[in-house]
């Protein structure tokens, strides 16, 4: 005879008794649960409400449907233009970064690995510029990058002859420079990759080195190999951080020039997904379209994270052999 | 364990209680006493206090509390104050940070209220206040209006006269040629260093063809009259004389309204107030009038400084009084001297006409189209970036006159 009541109200009564130890473990995540909700899902919750609607924060909201969306992704429309603008500085400045951080911080991490003062001396120098804020380096780079002739950069053109050259404020010009300013920041990566490096076993060294393996070779057939999870973390770390860049976007477009009162950079040179947000939400108090570029930056990204993971999981990049 | 429990649960009632209090202590405004929020630099702050004094002295039933922040941070921060009901009884606003607010509703209709009548009808016929729709949102306290002001040891050392008390705008070529003579006399590098924006500007808008429109919904300047103006500011702005567009705001030439004390420029681009910061600067300049497009009208391109009031304030009473005064001419003079042109009516032509307290030099110019105010609308940051890339487009050559008439009609929709 089956009893199905009794055995289900049986399963309702064992998952709902918690031992003691868990009832403890779940009272000390408690107040990270309630921030969590309280300040992630419940704002996600409500930017995807508003991203349906046309709301200016003073008055009630108006349901739209699908126009904001349909306004961002047509690129005949004004705000479809710049948005494929900012997508496209972007996706450059994220692509490049991710790799330029990639390649030189585990490069440097390698070559400063072995303990001795001198690396530790290095460790320390090439982390330094990792430590300025984003808004004050832009600004820094204004002396070097700026429009003028008597900026670095066009102090050296025109050493060759050419003429000054507006670097931050031509359509597909300014993220070059944000692309130049990833250089200063590999200290970061390379202190990561540093850590990687050092947990790789002693004896996986000395076995190459029986063998006769030089220093390039063990660098690329066996700290590469073992450090694929690290890579890859890195990457995604990058991918994610790079699709958010805003802080040296707004620091260069306040450098000077016609672009610190007109916008984004003149012709959106400096446009990035998440400074387009920010102008529309919080300049133009358009919310409901900046929530809804908020969305399509959290699509974008998860997309690339899902398929960076899957196409990893699918090669077998996570283990190590 | 139970002594641990009682007391953590009299630790938490403890806490909640101390933020019950905490938060009641932001307790309801005494109702005379008025708050006034405006950005300033750290000078300005303890002018505009010491301006006040005067008021509170004659009016010891008020008090005025000025709340300063930094310029951007005064209109992220109205925003909020807004949204919370916290925000000042008199708040300063402009034409810059007017667009996000133009539709919302939450300003007093200032032209509604019997108590600023004589206020209202103290201003100059052409100055304009904000509105929104038939509400009249902003009293206008002060104009901001810049023209060219030029080094008067430049001139000298050119043999060139200042045209100080000229009675009519400069067309671009009569300019050009002004600058020129006294640029290549005195050795400098420019002419001028002008906003180019606002040169474009107020091209159009003397050609009676704005770039926008006066109700910022429309473009003007897509006309024969837009087009030949366009083509004046391009012949001016690219005949040598003129600081160009990447340099403009930076570089080595300054910025437009110190550009004198970069020695490359025989003229800036100043309001009064910033020919005060040249003077002191130990520079000896004259304001001349400024531009229009030939066969245009003078026209003074101007920005106001306003006053508005958000609906919840709870010193309405007091506010209107310091309102009233603050557009009175004994106050609007006293403002002239720190801050910006007065906007009342009696005030603005004792600027005009008092050469002993008032140097025709620097004031007389910026008298020239005083009939025809054209203040630019609050543009989106949109269409203020399509503007400027058009305008780049224009300056290097890339679009003619009549393309950029056409590229900034098609960026209308952004309005």
């Amino acid at each position: 005879m089956i009893r199905i009541g009794k055995k289900s109200e049986a399963k309702k009564r064992k998952k709902l008794n918690f031992s003691a130890q868990e009832r403890v473990g779940w009272l000390f995540i408690a107040p990270w649960i309630f921030g969590f909700v309280l300040l992630t899902v419940v704002p996600m919750a409500v930017s995807l409400y508003m991203s349906f609607h046309d709301w200016n924060m003073f008055s009630k909201p108006v349901f739209v449907g699908f126009d904001n969306f349909a306004a961002l992704l047509n690129p005949t429309t004004f705000d479809g233009a710049t948005f494929y603008t900012a997508l496209g500085n972007t996706v450059i400045y994220t692509v490049l970064t991710a790799v330029i951080n990639l390649v030189l911080g585990l490069s440097v991490a390698w070559a400063i690995s072995k303990p001795s003062r001198l690396n530790t001396a290095l460790r320390t120098v090439i982390y330094m510029p990792c430590m300025l804020i984003g808004i004050a380096f832009a600004m820094m780079m204004g002396p070097i990058f700026g429009s003028s002739e008597f900026a670095l950069v066009n102090q050296l053109r025109a050493a060759f002859g050419q003429g000054p050259q507006e670097w931050l404020f031509t359509r597909w010009q300014g993220v070059w420079v944000m692309v130049l300013m990833s250089f200063w920041g590999i200290g970061g990566a390379m202190i990561v990759f540093l850590a990687g490096v050092k947990n790789i076993d002693k004896s996986i060294y000395e076995a190459a080195e029986i063998d006769g393996a030089g220093n390039f070779t063990v660098f690329l057939r066996i700290c590469i190999p073992c450090m694929r999870p690290v890579i890859i973390y890195q990457i995604i770390m990058g991918l994610i951080f790079g699709m958010q860049v805003f802080d040296i976007a707004v620091g260069l477009a306040s450098i000077g020039g016609a672009g610190s009162s007109l916008g984004m950079g003149i012709d959106n040179s400096l446009a990035t997904l998440v400074y387009f947000l920010y102008n529309k939400g919080f300049k133009d108090f358009q919310m409901g379209f900046a929530s809804a570029i908020g969305w399509l930056i959290f699509l974008l990204t998860s997309m690339i994270g899902a398929g960076l993971y899957f196409f990893v999981r699918k090669t077998g990049y996570f283990e190590v052999d | 364990m139970k002594g641990k429990k009682l007391f953590t649960i009299a630790l938490a009632a403890a806490m909640t209680v101390s933020v019950g209090v905490m938060s009641a202590g932001c307790g309801a405004q005494d109702e005379n006493t008025v708050r006034i929020a405006r950005w300033a630099l750290e000078w300005e702050k303890e002018t505009f206090r010491n301006w006040t004094k005067e008021f509170t002295e004659e009016n010891p039933d008020i008090a005025i509390e000025w709340e300063f922040v930094p310029y951007t941070a005064h209109f992220d921060r109205l925003r909020t104050d807004l949204l919370s009901s916290k925000a000042a009884d008199i708040i300063f606003m402009n034409n810059w940070g007017w667009k996000p607010y133009s539709d919302i509703e939450v300003f007093e209709d200032l032209g509604a209220v019997e108590e600023l009548s004589a206020a209202r009808s103290s201003l100059l016929s052409t100055v304009h206040g904000l509105k929104q729709g038939d509400k009249f949102v902003g009293l206008p306290l002060g104009m901001v209006s810049r023209v060219p002001v030029v080094n008067n040891a430049d001139f000298e050392t050119a043999g060139v006269e200042v045209p100080w008390d000229r009675a009519t705008a400069y067309t671009g070529s009569e300019m050009v040629e002004l600058l020129k003579t006294a640029a290549d006399g005195a050795e400098r590098d420019r002419g001028i260093n002008i906003t180019l924006t606002d040169a474009v500007t107020l091209f159009c808008a003397s050609a009676g063809a704005p770039i926008v429109t006066p109700d910022g919904k429309s473009v003007g300047c897509n006309t024969p009259e837009g087009v030949a103006a366009v083509q004046n500011f391009v012949d001016f702005a690219k005949s040598g004389y003129v600081v160009p567009l990447s340099e403009n705001l930076s570089g080595g030439y300054g910025s437009p309204d110190s550009a004198i004390l970069s020695g490359r420029v025989v003229a800036g681009f100043c309001n009064p107030g910033e020919c005060k910061s040249v003077i002191d600067a130990g520079y000896s300049v004259s304001a001349i009038p400024c531009l229009k497009a030939d066969g245009g009208r003078d026209t003074v391109l101007a920005d106001f400084n306003t006053l508005v009031m958000p609906k919840f304030s709870s010193s309405k009473k007091a506010a209107y009084r310091v309102m009233n005064w603050m557009l009175s001419k004994e106050a609007q003079l006293a403002y002239a001297k720190f801050a910006d042109l007065p906007t009342n009516a009696e005030a603005f032509e004792e600027v005009m006409t008092d050469s002993v307290n008032w140097a025709p030099e620097l004031y007389r110019a910026y008298g020239v189209g005083i009939d025809n105010i054209f203040v630019p609308p609050a543009m989106s940051t949109g269409f203020q970036t399509y503007f400027g890339g058009v305008l780049k487009r224009l300056l290097d050559g890339n679009i003619t006159a009549t393309q950029f008439c056409e590229e900034m009609k098609k960026g209308e929709n952004q309005l």
